[in-house]
């Protein structure tokens, strides 16, 4: 599904739902699949960070990657940082708040896995 | 006020307009009301306690009657909303009159108004501009945590009357995402929060005009115009652009981009 797609309502729900962050990865710019779905992209993730930094939801559970079909190794890796540094952020408050929330167990780290 | 009534007079006399759009003393209470002829103007007044979503009124007469120019009298923030309307062609702006009055500097002083003043108006002077964004400073001075309970706790006290939606000139969407099932789970009192109000927060980044209505209207007093103050705020910072400013430049997030807006920098 191109990034473009990734409407910031869904965003939104991941974290209601009780996701501890929330990871999109899209085409790189300049060599998206759809001539410019990334751009929207960019723009988005831009303002929802602002938009949960300032309601006292941390930034960077929300990350963006720019990651090619063919960059395999870019995704594992970013895609074990991005949870490591979740895990060490912990749940998010919005969990916290009501602990009840199914959705959003903590994932192991990929690296740790055998 | 009497030059701009003179001229409003004028309009009506020369049937430059179908109507006037403003508010008018009835029973001791300014209402929006029709202007149709000059003589029922010796009732039009200006006020600034009583504040109503005209543009938003304009939206409706004008559907009923899209070939007529309406007149309008509007402050600085409705004539932004024209401005955000005609953009998102709600209104065609060859069918409205806009009659700008100014707002004295005491009323833009307690909106905290950047513009408290229409482009044009009769009379009057033009009020300073309020550059006063310490509401929002006092919520990020606040650690993490305690800035999450700040709004757990004031979202908290949502009745889900739809009120900052509905009094809100920059929403007009005839399906509302605050609506869909999919996305908020319907019944229930508070509604999910904060997802209810970040949605309408998402939306107002590029749109809200900063009227202030929507937390006019909060019957639970939530400082809504605070968040929507700053998503405003972080479009100007990300792509210079300001709403209700350019009828003639599209908002950001409205289109995928052609390059001449920068890209903002991304990952962490």
């Amino acid at each position: 599904m191109c990034s473009g797609r990734v409407s910031p309502h869904f965003i939104l729900k991941a974290f209601q739902e009780g996701a501890d962050g929330v990871f999109v990865a899209g085409c790189h710019i300049g060599s998206c699949h759809y001539g410019k779905g990334n751009y929207i992209t960019a723009k988005r993730v831009a303002v929802i960070k602002d938009l949960l930094g300032f309601i006292g939801i941390s930034p960077k559970r929300l990350r963006l990657e720019w990651i090619a079909t063919s960059e395999s190794n870019k995704f594992a890796n970013a895609v074990s940082d991005f949870t490591r540094e979740i895990t060490q952020l912990g749940p998010s408050s919005l969990r916290k708040a009501s602990p009840e929330r199914k959705a959003g167990k903590t994932m192991e780290p990929i690296a740790s896995q055998p | 006020m009497e030059k701009t009534r003179e001229k409003m007079v004028r309009l009506l006399e020369e049937r430059a307009v179908f109507g006037i759009l403003g508010l008018r003393l009835s029973s001791g209470h300014p209402i929006p009301y029709l202007f149709d002829n000059p003589v029922s103007l010796k009732d039009w007044v200006v006020d600034e306690t009583n504040r109503y979503p005209l543009t938003k009124i304009l939206v409706q007469i004008s559907k009923k009657h899209p070939n007529e120019v309406i007149g309008i009298v509007v402050r600085g923030c409705e004539e932004r909303s024209l401005i955000e309307l005609f953009k998102n062609h709600q209104l065609d702006s060859e069918k409205v009159k806009p009659i700008g009055i100014v707002c004295s500097e005491a009323l833009g002083k307690r909106c905290r108004c950047d513009r408290p003043y229409p482009s044009q108006a009769e009379e009057g002077e033009m009020a300073k501009p309020t550059e006063d964004l310490s509401d929002i400073a006092e919520v990020e001075s606040l650690p993490e945590e305690e800035r999450f309970q700040y709004w757990m706790k004031k979202f908290g006290m949502c009745i889900k009357c739809y009120g900052c939606r509905n009094v809100c000139p920059a929403c007009f969407c005839p399906t509302c995402t605050l609506e869909d099932p999919s996305l908020i789970k319907p019944g229930g009192m508070p509604p999910e929060i904060p997802l209810f109000h970040l949605h309408k927060a998402f939306h107002m980044a590029d749109r809200c005009i900063d009227c202030g209505l929507c937390e006019a209207v909060c019957p639970m007093g939530i400082p809504v115009r605070k968040l929507y103050r700053k998503v405003r705020k972080s479009v100007k910072d990300l792509f210079h652009y300001i709403p209700g400013e350019d009828k003639d430049l599209k908002g950001p997030l409205e289109f995928l981009g052609d390059g001449t807006y920068e890209l903002p920098e991304t990952g962490r």
